[in-house]
């Protein structure tokens, strides 16, 4: 202990008050980034299954928040696929959205837009199966294709 | 018992060899799967509202594996998103899409401070940018306040 007095007692003042100063900037940083809130994330999976031209009920995302959108179709078979957005929510007002279309045939392609209406995404592989825009404030599932299709979406937010 | 025991007598030295291969196959598959483990994802919320101009804190992604971040500006509106890597006292790499309107594949590898990750507003004014090279953070480049906020989920 009468060492560490010792010690202190030879560093200079202008090294005390630098000492001082890196540690009240090492401890800002650490309440700066302790704005930062570490949670499980929220998810809602909705499974569907719509016959020929139906759409599923209205889903309503997380407001004023990025949400990941990701959706597939699973049956039938010839057009399971998968695609997904990130999709903010600006309420009483549109979706706006920015994300990757299911692959058909070669290669996947960006979808991105805004409105309270029409197209999103599509999750099956023919680009029958859409997640379109139901109102300012809701979004569903559409089946065009010919025949009944099933699968699943989730939102992660 | 004895049924059993006079069964197994009758295969020949091959045959349990081949047995005890095929039976020690199966095992290391069941114990390859093995290794899945389902867990609860973990997510950072961060939510910004900065003057003209400014940054946000610095922030720390999870090291060593992919983690979603996606940004959203609520201002203005629009959204961007990024895979990306935290590789330890080594830098960020990440692939992505732009914020709309003009999405766009966003890509890169970087440990300069200031290098843009990608834009999370309309305008492409709010970005998420290399901080250091372990960190990131939000910085707006418009001339008015923006505020959002930014999810990482790993």
């Amino acid at each position: 202990m009468k060492a560490i007095t010792m010690r202190i007692q030879k560093f200079s003042r202008p090294g005390v008050i630098l000492m001082a100063t890196v540690v009240a900037i090492i401890t800002s940083m650490v309440v700066a980034n302790a704005t930062q809130s570490i949670t499980a994330p929220n998810a809602v999976k909705i499974t569907y299954s719509l016959a020929a031209g139906a759409s599923s009920a209205v889903i309503t995302p997380a407001t004023n928040t990025s949400v990941l959108v990701m959706g597939c179709c699973t049956t039938p078979n010839t057009t399971a696929g998968v695609g997904q957005v990130s999709l903010i929510h600006i309420p009483s007002t549109d979706m706006r959205w920015v994300g990757l279309e299911s692959p058909a045939n070669i290669a996947s392609t960006i979808t991105s837009g805004h409105g309270s209406t029409g197209h999103i995404v599509y999750i099956d592989f023919n680009h029958f199966v859409e997640i379109q825009v139901a109102s300012a404030d809701t979004i569903r599932v559409h089946n065009g294709l010919g025949v009944s299709a099933a699968g699943s979406v989730t939102l992660v937010w | 018992m004895k049924a059993i025991r006079i069964r197994m007598q009758k295969f020949s030295r091959p045959g349990v060899i081949l047995l005890a291969t095929v039976v020690a196959i199966i095992t290391s598959i069941v114990v390859a799967n093995a290794t899945q483990t389902i867990t609860t994802p973990n997510a950072a919320f961060v939510s910004y509202s900065l003057a003209a101009g400014l940054s946000s804190a610095a922030i720390t992604p999870a090291t060593n594996r992919s983690v979603l971040v996606m940004g959203t500006c609520t201002t203005i509106g629009g959204v961007g998103q990024v895979s990306l890597q935290h590789i330890p006292g080594t830098g960020l790499q990440w692939v992505g899409l732009e914020s709309y309107s003009g999405a766009a594949i966003t890509q890169g590898f970087s440990s300069t401070a200031g290098t843009h990750i990608v834009s999370i507003d309309f305008f492409h004014q709010v970005d998420i940018r290399v901080a250091s090279i372990d960190t990131i953070l939000i910085h707006n480049g418009s001339a008015a306040t923006r505020a959002g906020n930014v999810t990482l989920v790993w």
